[in-house]
């Protein structure tokens, strides 16, 4: 049987691969996304993420990745589309060293995070939205949040914004309207197909 | 322009036993990490089937945890400071066919202005029992090893325990 080798076909110059990507990048199916982040290089009052509707078409549900270093003893707080008024329920179960306890409340506000006035222990916090861009249903957030500090705790959270609106933006802040987040706080928010 | 959240960077499923697990040379190029674990105690029974933490080799007193437990007789929450490493009070014993689930999230690990903060969910189906820790190494270096292992002198990972380690951007 004839062998037809194609080093002597005749071209001039080629590359020759073993794999079938051929020097290209593999494509990555990935479902979960890093969208924007925030880390402060200086105090900050609120962090706010807006103009979220650009996220709408190839998401559907959020996260935000929060390590916080708080102003003073304190929990933070999250609203969505600015919504200041009585539109969220959030209720927690806590463990702080010694017991635990469970609590739920209607609010101007999602409460998130509890964490101590420190330059160096953060407060955690795994903040899910689920259907942040649905406009059939109200919108529900998971918190998973703790400190291992002088302000002990591990919580497991949830949360309603009852509204129907598509999430267009978020702001978190401290509780006490004075507060301010202090330096190397981050803020991430992901994407979730 | 988004980027994937998740880099799958190591799994290890042991095929033998192992008296420890050590992720070293973690490169500092991701936000997070994430911490799978499906573990078994290859001998022990409670209360020695625990699931330990260390990072960076630091034996010293430098971990502070505080836990939120539940299972079908009640709940609870306890607290350790300046321990030498960070506990996790419930693996599976060596009596047990299934496997405890563990996820930990390393937030900031690479990050040097701040002290690492690691939440914790742990699941131990035999005993009915689930968790959730917070817990923190007072040191503000990067994080480049994370070793798991059962107390010492009280057992091993058992064969089929899996660690899968992932960077999250």
């Amino acid at each position: 049987m004839a062998v037809k080798s194609l080093a002597r076909s005749g071209l001039i110059t080629f590359d020759k691969y073993s794999s079938m990507l051929a020097g290209n990048a593999a494509f990555d199916p990935s479902s979960d996304w890093l969208l924007e982040e925030q880390v402060l290089t200086s105090a900050a009052a609120s962090v706010t993420f807006s103009n979220l509707a650009q996220y709408a078409s190839e998401y559907q549900h959020l996260q935000l990745r929060i390590v916080a270093l708080h102003s003073a003893d304190q929990n933070g707080k999250m609203n969505f589309n600015n919504d200041t008024g009585s539109s969220y329920s959030w209720h927690q179960v806590q463990g702080n060293g010694s017991a635990v306890s469970s609590y739920g409340t209607s609010d101007v506000w999602m409460q998130i995070g509890y964490g101590p006035n420190s330059t160096t222990q953060p407060v955690v916090s795994i903040i899910d939205i689920l259907d942040a861009f649905e406009t059939t249903k109200y919108k529900t957030t998971r918190v998973f949040t703790g400190s291992a500090s002088s302000t002990n705790n591990v919580k497991l959270m949830s949360g309603s914004w009852r509204n129907t609106d598509a999430i267009s933006t978020i702001v978190v802040a401290e509780v006490g309207g004075s507060g301010s987040y202090k330096i190397g706080s981050r803020f991430s928010l992901y994407g979730v197909k | 322009m988004p980027t994937p959240k998740y880099t799958a960077l190591a799994t290890l499923t042991l095929t033998s036993t192992d008296s420890e697990v050590v992720f070293s040379s973690i490169p500092n190029g991701y936000r997070d990490l994430m911490l799978v674990s499906a573990t078994r105690n290859s001998s022990q029974s409670a209360p020695y089937n625990q699931y330990r933490i260390r990072v960076n080799g630091d034996s010293g007193a430098n971990y502070s945890v505080v836990r939120m437990l539940g299972d079908s007789s009640g709940i609870g929450s306890s607290s350790e400071s300046g321990s030498v490493e960070f506990t996790v009070y419930f693996s599976e014993p060596s009596s047990a066919s299934s496997y405890a689930v563990t996820v930990s999230q390393f937030m900031d690990y690479a990050q040097t202005d701040k002290h690492k903060t690691i939440l914790t969910r742990n699941d131990a189906p035999s005993q009915g029992i689930t968790g959730a820790y917070a817990a923190r190494w007072a040191n503000t270096a990067a994080i480049t090893s994370i070793s798991i292992f059962p107390p010492p002198g009280f057992g091993a990972w058992a064969i089929g325990s899996t660690f899968s380690l992932y960077g999250v951007k």
